[in-house]
């Protein structure tokens, strides 16, 4: 790997990523990269720093050290910071929550045009029609007035998630997108991101659902202690991870 | 004694006038404090924080004297009436303000997260996310600042606008009547101010229902 560039095929790639909060250090030289149209998992126990890493790929938390690359482009370097404006690469990735993080003050339909409309500057009309189109592909047009307190959990996040495809992003992150759910509504979750999984996008998902991350992803990386323990094919990981620990991780499940 | 009472109504008019004025510019200039506050630019921060600190510790008539007769001594009149609008409205803004930061703070940070993953900048963080979540909690502190400045706009007296104090003593010096004036200044006052507070407490009331539900 050349110093400088990105690898070739990537969408997103940081390089040696490390992130301190005061004198501790979170993610000690993490390399992330995940290509157009991949689904990757990231799974480790708790405190290993999976969170603060995809927190990192959208730069909502800071990185202490590293280079980011979006679509080959350095999009910044630390310690310096970012070289290009925080809005606008934004806006090409979604998130989504663990706590959903619906704009309560907004109707789901609302929810789903603000950024279109005030990122993307859409029309009014345009961005309500997708949106529309969009809760009805999520199964929640009847709800598009509805405000996100009358929603269930299980509603609540698939409208995130509709929030989130609204910016026609060419990534979606996932932080633990079930992990704040009832049990009885996990599955219309995943089932939905199986969905969007098979429609193309790249996604790049924080869980604990070791069963979807095994239908579903192409790579798994397995976090421990602020570093990456291991990474490979889903089926390898599974039937024939190279270390103990990985074995250990994702056999036993993962504890939160 | 009738036409008392409408001097004294027209006066009352004159105090309204005054104290929606100063609410409407208190409301917007400590919006705007908050906001600056909020984003924390280094250099509007030491101009903001002086200001606040100003305007905290100088007396409303002070900054009405300041206005009304300092800027008349530069060459620019105005009326009695701006002057007091002017004066009490920026006096409040900087206890606004903090109604507004209080509002702010009730905001988690992962709302803000979930603005800022959209793309959206700061200001439009605060001013498309926050800043509307903030309002049901910042009404109720608002309305008690008008009825807060329905009493100080009769500071305006001091500079001479028509308000109903200054009415008021004229009717005293006139007639003589000082507790018969007195008495209906504070029924007049007392009449606008209880269904005000009486609001404020039914939305505090509604408020900490919403809050937890």
């Amino acid at each position: 790997m050349r110093e400088g560039s990105a690898t070739a095929g990537s969408l997103l790639e940081f390089r040696d990523l490390h992130k301190s909060f005061g004198r501790s250090e979170v993610l000690h030289g993490v390399d992330f990269r995940v290509a157009r149209g991949e689904k990757v998992c990231i799974v480790g126990p708790s405190g290993s720093g999976k969170t603060t890493l995809l927190r990192c790929l959208n730069l909502l938390v800071e990185p202490t050290r590293g280079q980011l690359y979006y679509k080959g482009e350095q999009i910044g370097s630390w310690p310096g910071g970012a070289r290009v404006g925080l809005s606008g690469y934004r806006s090409r990735i979604g998130m989504v929550f663990q706590h959903f993080e619906l704009f309560p003050h907004l109707t789901a339909l609302q929810n789903l045009t603000l950024g279109p409309r005030h990122v993307r500057h859409e029309g009014r009309s345009a961005a309500e029609a997708r949106a529309l189109q969009l809760l009805r592909h999520v199964g929640l047009e009847a709800f598009a007035n509805a405000h996100p307190r009358t929603l269930s959990g299980g509603q609540k996040q698939r409208v995130a998630i509709a929030r989130a495809l609204a910016m026609q992003p060419d990534l979606i992150l996932f932080d633990e997108p079930t992990s704040a759910l009832d049990s009885e509504m996990v599955d219309e979750v995943l089932e939905l991101m199986r969905r969007l999984a098979n429609e193309g996008m790249t996604m790049v998902i924080v869980t604990h659902e070791l069963g979807f991350a095994r239908d579903v992803a192409d790579r798994i990386v397995v976090m421990e202690r602020g570093a990456v323990v291991e990474e490979g094919p889903a089926e390898t990981m599974f039937s024939a991870a190279r270390s103990q620990r990985t074995r250990d991780i994702l056999r036993v499940g993962v504890k939160r | 004694m009738s036409a008392t009472v409408a001097d004294l109504l027209r006066g009352g008019v004159v105090t309204l006038k005054i104290a929606s004025g100063a609410w409407v510019v208190s409301a917007v200039l400590g919006l705007a404090l908050a906001v600056l506050q909020d984003l924390g630019l280094a250099p509007v921060k030491i101009f903001q924080a002086s200001l606040t600190i100003t305007l905290r510790s100088v007396p409303q008539l002070v900054i009405l004297y300041l206005l009304y007769f300092g800027l008349g001594a530069v060459g620019i009149q105005i009326n009695s009436i701006l002057a007091a609008i002017l004066a009490l409205g920026v006096a409040d803004a900087a206890f606004t303000a903090e109604y507004y930061r209080a509002g702010f703070m009730t905001v988690p940070w992962t709302q803000r997260e979930a603005g800022f993953s959209l793309g959206l900048s700061r200001m439009g963080v605060l001013m498309r996310v926050v800043v509307p979540q903030t309002i049901p909690f910042v009404v109720p502190p608002l309305l008690n600042s008008f009825v807060g400045l329905l009493k100080t706009a009769t500071l305006a007296a001091a500079v001479g606008a028509p308000e109903i104090l200054y009415r008021g003593q004229n009717a005293m010096s006139r007639t003589g009547e000082i507790v018969l004036v007195v008495t209906i200044i504070m029924g007049l006052y007392v009449v606008v101010t209880m269904p005000l507070t009486r609001a404020v407490a039914v939305m505090e009331r509604r408020l900490r229902s919403y809050a937890h539900s």
